[in-house]
């Protein structure tokens, strides 16, 4: 197993390499320049040459090639730059709104697996019932409205009305509630679908059957053999969602100001602030790789199948 | 049993009495100052407009340290937007490059050290090491101290020197004090900043305050860039005053007991700039047609909802060179239609869009999102042009940049706030001289050229108004830039809160005026 970590994390380098030198390449091959850009958000009103000068120190005068090496020596030495907007270390920033990312993305995935699986076992189990039809109702209703409406009838009732959350911030624990519930109801909606396809697929199987003809208890099949085997495709999902959520959601962020990278993203995009951009890939293409990752490690203990042809 | 009863209604009378009086306690109105705290939501803090932190000295932050409350500038703008003593006392201009302010002897930084000329020039010295736009704008070439005044030497003649120096970038801060790791500064203002961040400033009230003791013990600025969120956020008593509700929220507000609602125009100009480059552009008759048939009242007053004021020039009523001083062509789609005519843009196919020599009448109107303003005034002229003939495209996209720098596009629509300084040679030396930053269509006119070289020599007041009417009077004569609106600001606060009211300039937010009652 040690071994087959390992001859993972060395293929996370070329993937690194790959993925940083084509978001380097993307970014210079836009029209727009980080140097333009930067004047523009402070006011303009400076000179070709304060501009001119500007580039040679930021080193963007130089080139390709030079930069993506200079920006990999820097990576090399732990030195990820200087935000252009801010000025503030790239590494610093970017560390800094990471808690509240992660903390989102436990819960959202948290409460998605307290509301799917119950939920998606009891469609199942209640196949083509009026509790199954429910359920399906809801998950359609779930799936079909987009994250930034779900916030906004969130706050209007559970904050505005009801008053029971605040409407925005990160202050305590009720102030996650409403991101929480709004990521949730989204994610909760698919994999309760997901959950109910895997779970009758499971119960069709004759290993079901068998333990029915023995006079195993329906709750003993479902818990103990059914459930584990559904596992296996609700883990990879999940850790698809994980690694998306890792990445921040920009327009939750932006609602309820939660103060994550998914904002701190996109306010670079626009800005065209290259250090930052580039941390934020490296971030994603880590987190990519290492909940892969992991979900192959639970594979492992969850699948002996799995364990026996690693092993084999 | 009765004793009993007796003793029990007595307890609960006593209980209820005492929570009664303890509720009426805990009204605002018998709070100390320490004990008000005032929650602001804006959507104008944020790292995109480029004003996190409090430090002056770094791209727009001094707008930060002005609004919040932490730091003062040498002189200020009144309400009529005309110069005023803050932490100076006056000023003499020794000859056409000097300039000896001289300075308020009781002011204290917020640590309790003496503000001096010292400490005045140090502060100077650094902005203009330091900063992109103030080297250009102050020109200094030497400052002196004396006791409590200081002498400005300036490269060339600065008329508009005391002005700039109103600008946020020129608030005054200790400098042995310095900036903090996390961008605060130690001011001379009402409030001290006791935490900084890219989404929120707390403060609390400056004890060493020179001028009158702040009413409200902390404050609390926080970053609030969705409008449906900062909405929601005044609703449900999180905040206690908001600036920068959407247009459709803010009747949610407007005749409520529950809120006051304080507005001003400003010299924030919505216009459109006329890419010269453009063949189509090139014509004088498309030029005037496009101006003509602008439907200003009808942008202000229904898509705007009335928070705007139809624009004539660059700048609006409340500055003497602005408002009706310049004449424009009135809104005029039948007068627009014979322009066109005249000049042979018929319409050959009868598809409603006027040809010449085999060229459609289409123009390319670039603008962007960020303002909420400005795809509103992409749809008002897209519809009033195709009654007179024009054809509009609309490029609404936040990568205008790209386009401006390909020069795809026929008219560039932006938002700008036209005299920052209360003076008008910035807008010209930006907008409309050959080279100068802004002026992405190339506009070029020798008169105009003339007179913005006067206006930069030019000390006397009256004569720069003049001056600046002239030119701002050629520029719509041209029809270079069409001017759609002004905006109009407004702060929306809970009933009860008072000394906290929009200003013309967009400077000045949080006072030691402000109370809740």
């Amino acid at each position: 197993m040690r071994k087959y970590i390992g001859k993972r994390l060395i293929q996370l380098i070329p993937i690194i390499l790959g993925i940083t030198l084509m978001s380097f390449t993307l970014m210079h091959t836009a029209t727009g320049d980080a140097v333009d850009a930067l004047y523009d958000n402070s006011g303009g009103g400076v000179t070709e040459q304060v501009k001119a000068e500007k580039r040679a120190e930021l080193g963007l005068d130089q080139p390709f090639l030079v930069q993506y090496t200079n920006w990999l020596v820097g990576i090399a030495t732990g030195d990820m730059g200087t935000s252009y907007i801010s000025n503030q270390p790239v590494f610093e920033t970017f560390v800094s709104k990471l808690p509240a990312t992660i903390y989102l993305t436990l819960t959202s995935i948290l409460a998605t697996v307290v509301i799917s699986i119950p939920f998606g076992i009891l469609a199942a189990v209640r196949q083509n019932r009026m509790t199954d039809y429910l359920i399906r109702g809801m998950s359609f209703i779930g799936n079909s409205m987009p994250g930034f409406f779900v916030s906004l009838l969130l706050i209007y009732f559970f904050a505005l009305k009801l008053k029971l959350f605040p409407v925005m911030g990160n202050d305590g624990w009720q102030s996650i509630c409403l991101p929480t519930l709004t990521l949730a109801i989204a994610m909760a909606a698919k994999y309760t679908r997901q959950v109910r396809a895997t779970v009758l697929e499971e119960l069709n199987k004759d290993y079901v059957m068998g333990a029915r003809a023995r006079g195993v208890r329906e709750m003993v099949i479902l818990w103990s053999s059914v459930l584990k085997s559904a596992m296996l495709t609700i883990v990879t999902l999940l850790a698809l969602s994980i690694g998306s959520l890792l990445g921040g959601t920009a327009i939750i962020e932006s609602i309820f100001m939660w103060d994550g990278v998914g904002k701190l993203a996109v306010d670079s995009i626009m800005a065209r602030d290259y250090p930052m951009i580039q941390a934020y890939v490296i971030w994603m293409a880590l987190i990519y790789v290492l909940v892969n990752l992991l979900t192959d490690i639970l594979y492992h203990y969850l699948d002996p199948r799995i364990r026996l042809e690693q092993e084999g | 049993m009765k004793k009993k009863s007796k003793v029990l209604t007595i307890l609960l009378t006593a209980a209820l009495s005492v929570g009664l009086l303890s509720g009426c306690g805990s009204s605002t109105a018998s709070k100390s100052s320490d004990e008000k705290v005032f929650n602001y939501g804006t959507v104008a803090y944020s790292v995109s407009n480029s004003n996190t932190g409090l430090n002056p000295h770094n791209s727009y932050s001094g707008w930060s340290t002005v609004r919040y409350g932490v730091g003062e500038t040498l002189f200020k703008f009144n309400e009529k937007m005309e110069l005023e003593p803050w932490l100076a006392t006056g000023y003499e201009q020794i000859d056409e490059n000097t300039v000896k302010i001289n300075l308020r002897d009781d002011v204290k930084f917020s640590n309790g050290k003496k503000m001096t000329g010292e400490s005045v020039k140090a502060c100077l010295e650094d902005l203009v090491a330091v900063h992109d736009r103030a080297p250009k704008d102050l020109q200094i070439k030497s400052i002196t101290a004396d006791g409590q005044s200081v002498t400005i030497i300036s490269e060339n003649k600065v008329p508009g020197l005391i002005s700039y120096l109103c600008d946020p970038y020129g608030a005054i801060i200790d400098m042995e004090a310095g900036v903090s790791a996390n961008k605060n500064v130690v001011g001379t203002g009402p409030y001290v900043a006791t935490a900084v961040s890219d989404t929120e400033i707390n403060l609390e009230a400056n004890a060493n305050y020179w001028g009158s003791t702040p009413k409200v013990g902390k404050v609390n600025v926080k970053s609030i860039t969705d409008g449906d969120t900062l909405t929601m956020a005044l609703q449900s008593g999180e905040i206690d005053a908001a600036q920068g509700l959407p247009y459709a929220s803010l009747k949610l507000f407007q005749d409520n007991k529950d809120y006051t609602i304080s507005s001003t125009n400003t010299s924030r100009v919505y216009q459109a700039c006329l890419n010269y480059k453009s063949a189509v552009i090139q014509d004088d008759a498309v030029r005037k047609a496009m101006a003509m048939a602008m439907d200003k009242n009808g942008f202000t007053s229904v898509l705007l909802q009335g928070n705007g004021t139809p624009a004539e020039g660059p700048f609006p009523s409340n500055f003497t060179f602005g408002g009706d001083k310049v004449k424009t062509a009135d809104y005029d789609i039948e007068g627009a239609k014979k322009v066109l005519e005249a000049a042979g843009w018929v319409d050959t196919d009868g598809d409603g869009i006027r040809e010449k020599d085999g060229q459609r009448l289409s123009i390319n109107w670039l603008t962007y999102t960020s303002r909420q303003e400005l795809p509103l005034l992409a749809e008002s002229v897209q519809a009033s042009y195709k009654q007179a003939g024009i054809e509009v495209i609309v490029n609404a996209t936040d990568s205008y940049k790209d386009f401006l720098k390909a020069g795809n596009y026929d008219v560039f629509a932006n938002a700008f706030v036209t005299a920052p300084t209360g003076d008008p040679q910035y807008y010209f030396t930006t907008h409309v001289v050959d080279g100068s930053d802004y002026n992405k269509g190339s506009y070029h006119n020798d008169k105009v050229e003339t007179l913005v070289g006067q206006l930069r020599n030019e000390f006397d007041k009256d004569k720069r108004s003049d001056l600046a009417i002239q030119i701002a009077q050629q520029v719509v004569n041209d029809n270079a830039y069409i001017y759609a609106s002004y905006l109009k600001m407004s702060f929306v606060m809970k009933k009860g809160v008072t000394g906290f009211s929009a200003h013309p300039s967009d400077y000045y937010e949080i006072t030691a005026d402000l109370d809740m009652n």
